[in-house]
């Protein structure tokens, strides 16, 4: 028997990867999880890269996290806390801005100083995408069926995906008008969506920023109204569709699940880059490093995006020609850049008043769904966008663990940035003017932000492709398209974790239910594997 | 009740106002066609139409056969370097021209051809055939529901798969990822996205592709023809029936509203103050015509009117007419190439380019263009020229725009024809907000609503009024406003009367 033998190998110290790792180790196997970064938590991290600074470099905030995920694996118990946040807040060029809150009513409340009619219109609005939440929520713990198998698994699964689509609403109404709603959510584009409810610019703007986020898609796009889902589904502390920051930057949530994995056993190995899967008679038996070293193991399991997992790691001959092609056209475009700064203090914002809670989330500045597509359009052409649309929020202000008393930490999420940039594409000099750029931008809004800045990190879709290993810098590690979701993700016919290599599986976001600090894809990968492998299934993933 | 004198009043003599009134007719049954306008015939208009598909047998054999005579017409993609494609549809020859800008575009593309073409037979079968509701707890709804899942799943493993991909894909990406030339891109995709409100990058344009292919005999460039006669002579035709079928028709006579008595549809009132009683009444007009002005929003629910309120009907396409004093040349055209349909769409990029301005509602100076010249013996040639995307009620007022508009047209015309210039004699533009005004139709849509998914099949126009069947008893669609939409097909229109005489 040949030496580093484990049962699993997983591919990649990012969340989902660990959450697999930690289940697969819950359940008594002998996992073992290989990094090749010096730290771990891929985009969920928090790095000190200005002293004195934590930065939450990549992901920002949280809310997506199952719920069950975090109770299985106790992440509490090693570590994890969750802030959640008091509002969100739409600065405007006029002086004046708009807010939402944690609290309902004040929301309508302040939806009302813009609109009456939109005040009313929340409420409607609140309960269609609640119910689209609650449609959903069960699927995310659920394998895609393969929907072209006669096999029973695949045909109950089937029933019980269109069971969930036709699901009660809160007054049992199960009809054809509920179905038809879910059929246009799944879709529509957000500007059609929001445009059948509210009439002002500023309500829609602010609603349509969680569409856009992180996608290749404008609001102008059919498809984006579901991609709101995946910014709503989420919950903390049994709130859905609210936000929090982890205590000590989003790194917390993988070092919980680290703790998690060591103390069953686990290990995890950085600074050990997969070079490429072993594979023998067909099946994947281990993996190779940069460094020379070999692994083996009874499965595989890649926590890496499916262009990286099947072009990059495995060799093309022990893949379907078809397969292969579908990979290489897997839709995977970065549109996402951030900017991580370390303040030497609270920079005003004049437009949102002194200890509003609408200040203390995450802040825009885009006004209207014209300028937001404006942005894209701009990506459309691969420049960045000129008036981009920005999430930014403060974390220090309710977590004092991410900068020395006094001073703060500002995360400035960028879309629309394109990974390949036209006219030469990236380098030092264009990043540093894109860095500046942004900076121009938030200054128009918060006179003294430049002078409070000690220092500040520019990422590109480029870093996050080199650095975190996501392809072309896609946050979502594949795009949240029709052709790309459900039983399509990553490709029509492989969506059950499994890949047609034997003994290799794929656990990242590339699969369903998708991107986002959420394990959803791990839990349920770690799931297939313990089926196929005949072990004891325990927790909420079975 | 006494003074009910028809079977079924039809609202509005368009194609397929006629088509459904031939089938009552032919059934016996009486019938009144109220036409607003002076002649029959709504947007069926050499005004507004330049190429059309054939009428499909299923609509011409129910009204008793149709004698149209059909001229085929080729393609031709323009280039400014003068090497234009020309495609005729014949999958052969299609194979050989494009082997000479690729040949592994020539391949796919006939790969690319076999998957689309089987893909929107399989639909067609679906699309032209009235759509099943869900929930309804009907057998024949289940039924339908469940052959097309069959149909589906028969194309097999591979390509069941590929179906579940395609159906939500945007045509940017499926052409990017099979060709590499940009002008046979840029071809196909026009004709992904003509007459809708999406770019060749909005997730959705591939199955509007499907639908414009189920319409054209399941081909990308063939079934595109002429009709003899112009497009007018399918009117003529159906006019002939519709006499033979003792249907009463009354032109000028616009209908101000619908007559309502015990929440049913009794008949309709002419803005002449003239009343008209039937047992149905069967709406040609555009969905939110029906709702907002026949019907009125005082009888309709709160949801139903929010929900047609937001029905998306904004016509895109706008037409340029030039009456030219000789005929124009073309660089590197010949003869034939001026008899084919040319477009002028060189890339993915320049719609796109040409589509971000239009999502809200302003112009580009580098419009999309579908050229068609036309020449008699006897007269002077002219061309009519389809321009993409000139949006409804453009920001500016057409008033003020217009006409830097159709210059921007022309100074692009002339990167094609050096002479085109000097040709013309006298312009004509017509916005959608012209077609909303002279015919009737609000927004001035081609299909009278978008054909996007969440508009399609039993989602067309509105929820709960898919099938023909409006909220209200005994009014009905026939329009391209209901399933499947437009095109020239007459397909609504045969569908609703099945409706309609099933109901009677």
């Amino acid at each position: 028997m040949p030496k580093n033998t484990h049962d699993i190998i997983v591919v990649g110290a990012g969340h989902n990867g660990l959450t697999a790792a930690s289940y697969m180790a819950k359940a008594g196997l002998d996992v073992l999880v290989l990094e090749k970064n010096e730290w771990i938590g891929g985009a969920a991290v928090s790095r000190e890269l200005f002293p004195g600074w934590k930065y939450s470099n990549c992901s920002y905030v949280c809310s997506l996290l199952r719920p069950e995920i975090m109770r299985d694996l106790e992440l509490y118990k090693y570590g994890l806390q969750i802030i959640p946040y008091e509002g969100s807040a739409t600065m405007m060029r006029n002086g004046d801005y708009y807010a939402h809150y944690h609290d309902h009513d004040m929301t309508i409340n302040s939806i009302r100083r813009h609109s009456h009619k939109d005040a009313e219109a929340y409420e409607r609005y609140s309960r269609d995408v609640l119910r689209q939440c609650k449609i959903i929520k069960p699927l995310l713990k659920m394998t895609p069926p393969d929907l072209t198998s006669f096999k029973p698994k695949d045909l109950f699964g089937a029933l019980e995906f269109a069971k969930h689509f036709a699901a009660k609403d809160e007054l049992g109404g199960l009809g054809e008008k509920e179905i038809y709603d879910t059929i246009r959510f799944y879709t529509m584009s957000i500007r059609d969506y929001l445009d059948e409810y509210f009439e002002s610019d500023i309500t829609k703007a602010h609603l349509a920023g969680s569409a856009i986020i992180g996608t290749a898609l404008g609001p102008c796009s059919p498809g984006s109204a579901y991609v709101l889902l995946h910014h709503y589904m989420g919950e903390v502390d049994g709130s859905v569709g609210s936000w929090g920051y982890s205590r000590g930057g989003m790194g917390s949530i993988t070092k919980a699940m680290m703790g998690c994995l060591n103390d069953h056993g686990g290990e995890v190995k950085p600074s050990s880059e997969v070079t490429n899967v072993i594979v023998k008679n067909g099946r994947a038996i281990g993996v190779a490093t940069k460094n020379g070293d070999e692994y083996y193991a009874k499965k595989i399991v890649s926590n890496l995006d499916a262009k990286r997992t099947f072009l990059k790691i495995t060799e093309e001959k022990s893949l379907p020609e078809d397969f292969v092609e579908r990979i290489k056209n897997f839709k995977i475009r970065g549109s996402s850049g951030k900017l991580n700064i370390a303040l030497d203090g609270l920079p005003d914002f004049p437009c949102i008043p002194e200890g509003d809670p609408g200040g203390g989330g995450d802040m825009h500045f885009t006004e209207s769904i014209e300028e937001m597509e404006g942005a894209y359009d701009d990506w459309k052409r691969g420049q960045w966008s000129r008036n981009p649309y920005v999430d930014m929020c403060i974390p220090s202000k309710s977590d004092p663990t991410m900068a020395a008393p006094g001073k703060h930490y500002m995360s400035v999420f960028i879309q629309y940035v394109p990974f390949n940039l036209a006219n030469g594409g990236w380098n030092e000099e264009r990043k540093q003017e894109f860095g500046r750029h942004i900076v121009d931008c938030i200054s128009e809004f918060s006179p003294n932000f430049k002078d409070l800045i000690n220092h500040y990190e520019v990422r590109t879709p480029m870093d996050l492709d080199s650095e975190v290993g996501l392809t072309e810098g896609n946050i979502f590690q594949g795009e949240l398209t029709m052709d790309q979701l459900m039983f399509n993700r990553p490709v029509p016919g492989y969506a059950q974790y499994r890949t047609p290599l034997k003994n290799m599986y794929i656990c990242s976001s590339s699969t369903h239910p998708g991107g986002g600090v959420m394990g959803a894809p791990g839990a349920n990968a770690a799931r297939e594997v313990l089926l196929d492998m005949k072990m004891p299934q325990k927790g909420n993933y079975y | 009740m006494s003074d009910m004198q028809y079977d079924a009043i039809i609202i509005g003599g368009g194609h397929n106002g006629l088509v459904c009134a031939n089938i009552l007719g032919k059934k016996n049954k009486k019938v009144l066609v109220c036409e607003a306008r002076e002649n029959c015939g709504g947007m069926v208009n050499h005004e507004i139409i330049n190429y059309v598909p054939s009428v499909p047998n299923s609509v011409s054999q129910s009204i008793g056969g149709l004698n149209l005579k059909y001229i085929p017409k080729g393609t031709i993609a323009l280039s400014e370097s003068g090497k234009h494609i020309r495609l005729i549809g014949n999958l052969h020859l299609d194979h050989a021209t494009i082997a000479k800008f690729s040949t592994q575009d020539a391949d796919r593309y006939l790969e690319f051809h076999d998957k689309m073409s089987q893909f929107s037979k399989t639909l067609g079968k679906f699309m032209l055939d009235s759509p099943p509701r869900i929930m309804n707890n009907n057998f024949s709804d289940y039924a339908k529901l469940f052959k097309l899942g069959l149909n589906v799943r028969m194309l097999g493993k591979k390509r069941f798969n590929e179906f579940a991909r395609m159906i939500g894909l945007n045509i940017a990406d499926e052409l990017e990822d099979n060709f590499e030339s940009t002008l046979l891109q840029g071809l196909i995709a026009h004709d992904s996205v003509l007459g809708s409100n999406l770019g060749a990058r909005s997730p959705g344009s591939l199955i509007n592709l499907l639908y414009r292919m189920a319409v054209h005999g399941n081909s990308l460039f063939g079934g595109i023809y002429e009709m003899e006669g112009g497009s007018e002579s399918f009117i003529s035709a159906l006019l002939e029936k519709c006499n033979r079928n003792s249907v009463e028709i009354k032109t000028s006579a616009s209908v101000k509203n619908c007559l309502i008595e015990d929440d049913k549809a009794v008949g309709v009132e002419l803005h002449n103050g003239e009343k008209f009683f039937g047992k149905t009444v069967i709406s040609n007009a555009d969905p939110r015509s029906t709702y907002l002005c026949l019907l009125g929003a005082q009888n309709l629910d709160t949801d139903v009117k929010r929900r047609i309120k937001h029905h998306r009907s904004k016509g895109r396409v706008a037409k340029l007419s030039l009456e030219l004093k000789q005929m124009p040349e073309f660089n590197d055209c010949d003869i034939e190439d001026l008899n084919s349909r040319m477009v002028v769409s060189p890339s993915i990029d320049y719609i796109e380019e040409n589509f971000n301005p239009s999502k809200f509602d302003k112009l580009s100076s580098e419009p999309v263009l579908e050229i068609c010249l036309k020449k008699d013996k006897d007269s002077n040639p002219s061309l009519d020229i389809q321009v993409q995307y000139a949006p409804y009620r453009a920001h500016g007022g057409w008033e003020n725009i217009k006409e830097d508009y159709v210059n921007s047209i022309i100074k692009i015309l002339s990167k094609y024809s050096s002479n085109i210039e000097s040709c013309i004699e006298s312009k004509t533009f017509i916005t959608p907000d012209d077609i909303e005004q002279n015919y009737h139709v609000s927004g001035g849509h081609w299909h009278h609503g978008e054909i996007q998914i969440d508009q399609l099949f039993m989602l067309r126009p509105i929820p709960g009024a898919a099938q023909y069947r409006t909220h209200l008893d005994g009014l009905y669609l026939c329009g391209a406003g209901a399933h499947p939409g437009g095109g020239m097909h007459g397909i609504s229109g045969k569908n609703a009367a099945k409706v309609v005489l099933g109901d009677l």
